[in-house]
């Protein structure tokens, strides 16, 4: 056993020994303090941020099998917006990261204006859509510098100064409104050309977002199998009819797509953490499986996979809001697409066979 | 595999070199399915000659004593720029490894320096008329004689016989008893041999790649049976492996899709789309095959990641064909690049998920290997 397989099977024993506390909490609450409690206290809640930073260190492969785990065990806590996004983004802007579960806003031009003052500027308005900003110590918030093409402001946030309008997606899991106060939130220029620019912070999101979708998928396949090799129609297991293997065997495929083209990204951002389009590339697949996983599992399991008795509901409700959240396969794959199209001759073939690319300013 | 990066990179650039220099010379032109259709003995043996086959087999048997990864590099490299590559590609993908693994000493030194250099073809003579997906079930029959055996028997869907020089038989070396996997034994039969008949079968793209083979009281000698008598069907299975996971499984449509991202019409909003998709799950798939090619080196059991490899490349093969037809809807007679790979590729594309195991079959064995 490796060093990576011996981390997720730590993990993996920790959520399933606390799965059914987690979720009582969650269900109150919207996610699980005690749970996070115990990452924290393990140190897994700030792998691959350095220690120097305030992080435990560890690699962007290390984080990515805890992420895979908890989207595994369906883990209400926020390890991929503390770890993978606020974490890296506050590290990375010179920022010390405190503990706690922390997470990112991206505040959309809509709800929000960015008032100039003084040298800055200041934040006003609304933030929609900020994932467990009830649960945040700290958020960190990006924002494009008006009128600074590549430049980037930025916030910490305390949200005892804000107010959070509770929402939720699919799954139940906090997709809060943040009220900011009336007087704004001042935001900081990060020094160009480094740090954490909202495209990469999107990216980055989307790669999180296929790693726990990838630890799902697997956990509704093995759901899946387990369950057409114990249920008997017309005197034998379901599993043993062709036209249920047949399923089976796609569902699988999808899945093992996702996983490689996750694993792929993850050793590519590894070595070159601008690289972009193998990003899209997982979160593509990952929605692609994602719905396929859906319809092949619901299908196997019949209707008690239909009940909240049965622990699929829980996956298939994160697969449903996940596939769409940080980017959906046709949203990635329109922008893939054109920056394929874009790349002239030999383009494609370059991309595939791992010429590395860098993230555009978008 | 731990082939150094750098060494990859500079062999993908010197193929590259050289498929640049065979276009400008004219000497082929990009096809879709080049590894089943583009047939040209003269380009085999120039890859021969830069040790471009049999890359990963030992030097004492004419090979280059490579890296699985590099012999991965160069075929995907070949198949990506449509060259033509089907007369050596049996012989270098599946009948080499076969022999170097429970081939005869002598058969390995009269037959594996001839497939390295290009100058020596195999055609695999699996299928037969009743057989299909149930290979087992091949009911060519080789006799005992004085010498070694006699066969009788016909052999269907075998592609390139009439341009090979051996025909690797499966045939029924026993009865069928209730074992139906024992019994069979792969010979190699050659191909001018009395009482070969090889008859050229037309097929829907108007080409004659495939052949039926009638073997009529064929003398074959002891010492071209392949492995030991009666175990033939390991020797298959283990082909199968290599036979699933490569990058022909998904590439074969490869050239019309690199036409239809870079060639002068710009692709629409929709057609975008499509292309991102197409390429994230390509992306995937050569992930997956990779992984699959590690396995096999390691000699890790594969059946079920090389099903799926099959499985997901050929379904995504003829969607590649999909896209580019919604996109450029050429008219009849449009010539050029694109349309021409595009009607090659439409009417080769029902093979897709035939050749190899039809899909339905793979998908049995990958659901069995989950343990559902």
């Amino acid at each position: 056993m490796d060093d990576r397989e011996m981390l997720r099977s730590v993990v993996s024993a920790m959520l399933e020994a606390q799965a059914g506390s987690a979720r009582d909490e969650a269900a109150r609450q919207g996610w699980s303090a005690g749970l996070w409690r115990l990452l924290e206290e393990s140190g897994l809640t700030l792998v691959s941020v350095p220690e120097s930073a305030g992080g435990s260190g560890g690699d962007l492969r290390d984080l990515a099998t805890v992420v895979q785990a908890c989207g595994y065990g369906a883990a209400p806590v926020p390890l991929v917006e503390t770890a993978l996004l606020a974490g890296w983004g506050l590290a990375s802007a010179g920022i010390a990261v405190p503990s706690g579960p922390l997470t990112v806003a991206r505040p959309a031009a809509a709800s929000t204006t960015l008032v100039p003052d003084g040298p800055g500027h200041r934040l006003v308005g609304r933030v929609c859509g900020v994932p467990w900003a009830r649960a945040a110590r700290r958020i960190l918030v990006l924002a494009a510098a008006p009128g600074q093409p590549g430049r980037t402001v930025h916030a910490v946030i305390d949200p005892r100064d804000c107010e959070i309008e509770p929402g939720t997606n699919l799954a139940g899991e906090p997709r809060d409104t943040l009220v900011l106060p009336s007087r704004g939130v001042d935001c900081r220029p990060l020094p160009a050309g480094s740090g954490p620019a909202p495209s990469r912070m999107a990216l980055r999101g989307a790669l999180g977002r296929a790693l726990l979708m990838v630890g799902s998928l697997r956990r509704v396949l093995d759901l899946t199998v387990r369950y057409a090799g114990e249920r008997e129609q017309f005197g034998r297991p379901i599993s043993r009819f062709q036209a249920v293997q047949q399923q089976i065997a796609a569902f699988a495929g999808a899945v093992e797509q996702a996983r490689a083209i996750t694993d792929l990204a993850v050793e590519t951002l590894q070595q070159d953490d601008r690289a972009a389009e193998v990003v899209m590339a997982a979160k593509i697949c990952a929605g692609h499986a994602a719905s396929v996983a859906i319809a092949v599992g619901h299908q196997v399991h019949g209707a008690i996979g239909f009940t909240t008795e049965h622990e699929l509901h829980l996956h298939t409700r994160r697969l449903m809001s996940w596939r769409d959240e940080d980017g959906s396969e046709s949203e990635w794959s329109a922008e893939l697409g054109a920056r394929i199209a874009g790349s002239g001759p030999g383009g494609l073939w370059d991309l595939l066979t791992g010429r590395p690319s860098r993230v555009a300013t978008r | 595999m731990t082939t150094a990066e750098s060494t990859i990179v500079a062999l993908r650039a010197e193929v590259r070199r050289f498929l640049a220099e065979e276009l400008a010379a004219g000497s082929f032109r990009p096809s879709c399915d080049c590894w089943v259709r583009g047939h040209s003995p003269d380009f085999s043996r120039k890859l021969g000659d830069r040790g471009w086959l049999g890359m990963t087999w030992p030097r004492a048997y004419g090979g280059g004593a490579r890296s699985a990864r590099e012999r991965f590099t160069v075929i995907e490299e070949l198949l990506a720029a449509g060259a033509p590559v089907a007369a050596h590609w049996i012989a270098d993908r599946q009948t080499g490894p076969l022999l170097l693994r429970v081939g005869t000493e002598r058969q390995k030194r009269t037959l594996l320096p001839g497939v390295a250099r290009g100058r020596l073809f195999v055609a695999a003579g699996m299928s037969e008329p009743d057989s299909g997906s149930d290979l087992a079930s091949v009911r060519t029959r080789a006799v005992r004689t004085a010498t070694g055996w006699r066969v009788s028997g016909r052999k269907v869907w075998t592609s390139h016989a009439h341009k090979s020089h051996y025909l690797l038989a499966l045939v029924r070396t026993a009865p069928r008893g209730g074992d139906r996997h024992a019994g069979l034994s792969q010979m190699l039969i050659g191909l001018d041999s009395p009482g070969v008949h090889v008859r050229p079968i037309e097929v829907m793209t108007g080409e004659a790649h495939f052949t039926e083979v009638t073997l009529d009281d064929v003398d074959v000698p002891a010492d071209m049976v392949v492995g030991p008598v009666g175990d033939g069907w390991r020797g298959v299975v283990s082909e199968l492996a290599h036979e699933r996971s490569g990058p022909e499984r998904y590439l074969s449509t490869f050239p019309l899709f690199a036409e239809l991202v870079s060639g002068p019409t710009a692709p629409g909003a929709t057609a975008l789309a499509d292309i991102g998709s197409a390429a994230a799950r390509l992306w995937a798939l050569r992930a997956l095959s990779l992984r699959v090619q590690d396995l096999l080196e390691r000699r890790s059991p594969t059946d079920t990641a090389a099903a799926l490899v099959k499985d997901l490349g050929t379904r995504l093969e003829g969607e590649i064909v999909d896209i580019a037809r919604r996109a450029c809807r050429p008219a009849p007679t449009d010539s050029g690049p694109l349309p021409t790979l595009l009607r090659e590729a439409q009417l080769a594309a029902p093979s897709f998920t035939l050749r190899g195991g039809t899909n339905e079959i793979l998908r049995g064995v990958v659901a069995r290997g989950l343990g559902a």
